[in-house]
């Protein structure tokens, strides 16, 4: 096994407490809509909010995790072993992202598995008035992968912030909202700055790579590149620098 | 004649926390191949000196050279090091915590690792957070020893921890020690009984060296053991 | 210490270059998204259809009101005396379209047409291809569909939804209100009243005498121009843009929800 992946490893093995307590709540959740359902105490609708509770709050307790993530190691000073590591800081921050990925995706195919078992006849309501079953796993697949890659770009900020945070002295928790808040405006920029540089790349047509034709025609969704790609290569700088800020610049407490 | 290449060299080491100066231009030499004791009550700066040289706090000024090389992720990877704070994953058996730190060590020693944990009496199955603190130094020290690393640091190894597992400690680093290809500096505030392990000492107080040399030389000279020496120093 | 004096200092030095951002650069939402959704007109393929003409003399009205829906409405006006109508309904199935008929109406001097009740269940829709002589007050309802006016002189009403709205040239009042739909307004002279959600608008004004007076509001979206206004934010979700040219004899009114609204005003 490989380095990278025996630091996966770890930070998944270290997150399946509160990664099995969410997916039980998320599964109980449904299970009691259901029954509520089934009583007819509440509309065949409760399903979809059943369902969205857990894909809502997700996102919001993954990035609450990646900053958890690190401030445990911290905390309970095992980043005393994370910095004596011979590995490039990259690696570390990169396993850590991963890990939230993978914890990420184990949530929503807990959710998904559990909307399947307890509201079987809703999904299949549902899936009669969409196109077909071919349709729905290509577009949950791209929402997925879309999705995935507005978290990582979240957790990619919060590392930076923490790590930023651990470099001063005082007043860390305001240094890392401001961190934050900075490196979001930098992407940003950048992305405006740089949009001239990729205006030769053609609007990508996010409505014929969903289908979305097939569900209902005249629906334009168009996602305009040019400007997106400055900002994609900033946070990759940014996920850079924090690996270099975390091998070569922070320390430990004095 | 060339310059024999030192196990760890340092020159006008200089370390600031806030208003604190921790380390006041400290120089320092350890030969290859011989153990050295850092000795220092409290707040003498022996652990930010062994910080520096593993990387985990930045330096103000000064030069630290590792078997004459400038720090690098290379030269880290020749370290091994046991900080003063229990820096183990709690939640990790034994063994997991054994294969984790194994996983990321070239010098890492298979063959040696199952005779240290039964020489140090500890269960593989055990969890981390279930054993005491002195097994858990045990445990750290097994990490560290268990690597064929050229150049270990002990950070307070017997600090706050039983008799017993102080003696255990010990008698792993005399066992496990190889003088013709490691070298290794522990820090202590208190000596005691430890004394014969080290070829040289250091007394450092309030970042600054007091006293440097060859163990038997200034037991020689000053007509004291060590742990006499240390208590008059420091007194 | 050094580094935290250096992570301060670049932490410092950021912050400046933000407040420099912030205060030269302007607000970074008043820029185009990057993403653009749009809910336009669905194209359905009618399997049948029937075109009924009706041709009127002017001189005995003032307004025509048109109710349209899944088709397209292609509207110009001429210097002529004419109402020429061109109704062209379309159904799935040819037993569908017998059994509808665009019914013509006379209220005093105003002319409306809209489509008579089909079977109940069955899709069926109303396109019109109308050429009105200049000066008329034309309203047009439309849903699920395009329209697209050309050379237009007089007032014109529009009242869409999920439909894409296309008007280049217009002299004379226009009144729009937009759900669901882009609109390009293009060769505009006149006074404007713009009302939309959910939905892309650029509207290229021509000069006038007296010039116009520019009063535009977006909540939840992005204003963008090219015009003699000043954009501000008045809260972190709405953008307003106030000003004049000229005198501001001609009101421009937009107010825009969830949408990105683009001014100019050629010269």
């Amino acid at each position: 096994m490989t380095r990278f992946f025996r630091l996966l490893r770890k930070d998944l093995q270290a997150s399946l407490l509160p990664l099995g307590f969410l997916s039980g709540i998320a599964l109980i959740v449904m299970l009691f809509t259901r029954v509520r359902i089934s009583m007819g105490s509440w509309p065949n609708e409760a399903a979809l909010a059943a369902v969205s509770l857990p894909l809502v709050f997700l996102p919001l307790w993954l990035l609450w995790q990646s900053f958890q993530t690190l401030r445990i190691e911290w905390r309970e000073d095992t980043v005393y072993t994370l910095l004596v590591l011979p590995l490039p800081g990259w690696k570390v921050m990169l396993a850590k992202l991963a890990a939230i990925c993978l914890e990420y995706t184990i949530l929503l195919a807990v959710t998904a598995v559990g909307a399947l078992i307890f509201f079987a006849p809703q999904v299949q309501q549902a899936m009669e008035n969409l196109p077909s079953l071919l349709w729905v796993i290509r577009n949950f697949s791209l929402v997925y992968l879309f999705s995935l890659g507005v978290l990582a770009s979240m957790v990619i900020f919060v590392q930076l912030a923490f790590v930023v945070s651990k470099m001063v002295g005082r007043v860390q928790g305001l240094i890392a909202i401001w961190t934050l808040f900075l490196s979001s405006w930098f992407v940003e920029v950048l992305g405006a700055l740089m949009e001239p540089l990729f205006r030769w790349i053609p609007v990508l047509s996010l409505d014929r790579l969903f289908r979305l034709d097939e569900l209902r025609a005249g629906i334009v969704f168009e996602l305009n590149l040019a400007s997106e790609i400055g900002s994609w290569l900033g946070i990759l700088a940014l996920f850079v620098l924090t690996g270099v800020l975390f091998e070569h610049f922070v320390e430990v407490s004095g | 004649m060339s310059k024999a290449i030192q196990a760890l060299q340092i020159r006008n080491l200089r370390k600031k926390y806030s208003k604190v100066e921790a380390l006041k231009g400290v120089d320092l030499t350890l030969p290859q191949g011989e153990i050295w004791a850092l000795l220092g009550p409290n707040g003498s700066g022996k652990s930010t000196l062994l910080k520096c040289v593993v990387g985990l706090v930045k330096a103000d000024g000064g030069e630290i050279e590792i078997f004459g090389d400038s720090p690098s992720r290379r030269r880290k990877g020749q370290i091994a090091f046991v900080p003063e704070v229990e820096n183990l994953y709690r939640w990790m058996t034994v063994r997991q915590a054994v294969d984790f730190t194994a996983a990321f060590y070239a010098d890492w020693d298979g063959a040696r690792v199952a005779g240290l944990l039964e020489f140090m009496g500890l269960d593989q199955n055990k969890k981390v957070s279930s054993l005491s603190k002195g097994m858990r130094a045990r445990l750290k020290l097994v990490l560290a020893l268990a690597r064929k690393a050229p150049l270990l640091l002990l950070d307070e190894p017997f600090s706050g921890i039983d008799p017993a597992s102080r003696d255990r400690i010990v008698e792993g680093i005399v066992r496990q020690f190889k003088s013709e290809e490691q070298s290794m500096i522990i820090s202590t505030h208190a000596v005691g009984d430890t004394e014969q392990l080290f070829d040289g000492v250091v007394f450092l107080d309030e970042g600054t060296i007091n006293l440097q040399g060859n163990a038997e030389d200034l037991r020689n000279q000053y007509g004291k053991s060590i742990n006499d020496l240390f208590k008059e120093v420091f007194a | 210490m050094k580094i935290r004096r250096v992570t301060l200092i670049v932490l410092v030095f950021l912050t400046v270059l933000f407040i420099f951002d912030v205060r030269y650069f302007g607000n970074r939402s008043i820029q185009e998204p990057s993403i653009h959704f749009n809910v336009g007109p669905g194209i359905l393929e009618p399997a049948a259809h029937k075109m009924q003409e009706f041709i009127l003399s002017q001189s005995d009205f003032t307004s025509l009101a048109l109710k349209g829906r899944h088709g397209v409405v292609e509207l110009r006006s001429a210097e002529s005396d004419v109402i020429k109508v061109q109704a062209i309904i379309w159904a799935d199935e040819e037993e569908v379209l017998e059994g509808l008929e665009v019914r013509e109406s006379i209220s005093g001097r105003e002319l409306s047409y809209e489509l008579s009740q089909g079977p109940a269940g069955q899709e069926a829709g109303l396109g019109f291809i109308v050429h009105v002589p200049d000066g008329m007050e034309v309203s047009v309802d439309h849903q699920f569909g395009s329209v697209n006016v050309d050379d237009f002189v007089g007032f014109l009403n529009l009242n869409t939804s999920f439909s894409n709205l296309n008007v280049n040239g217009i002299e004379g009042t226009v009144t729009i209100a937009s759900n669901f739909g882009n609109i390009n307004l293009q060769r505009i002279r006149g006074p404007l009243r713009l009302d939309n959600s959910f939905a892309t608008c650029r509207v290229g004004l021509l000069a006038i005498d007296g010039g116009y007076d520019f009063d535009v509001v977006v909540t939840n979206g992005t204003l963008l121009g090219k015009a003699p206004f000043q954009i501000g934010a008045e809260s972190n979700n709405k953008l307003v843009a106030r000003g004049q040219s000229g005198e501001g004899v001609h009101p421009v009114i937009i107010r825009s929800n969830f949408g990105t609204v683009s001014v100019s005003l050629e010269d």
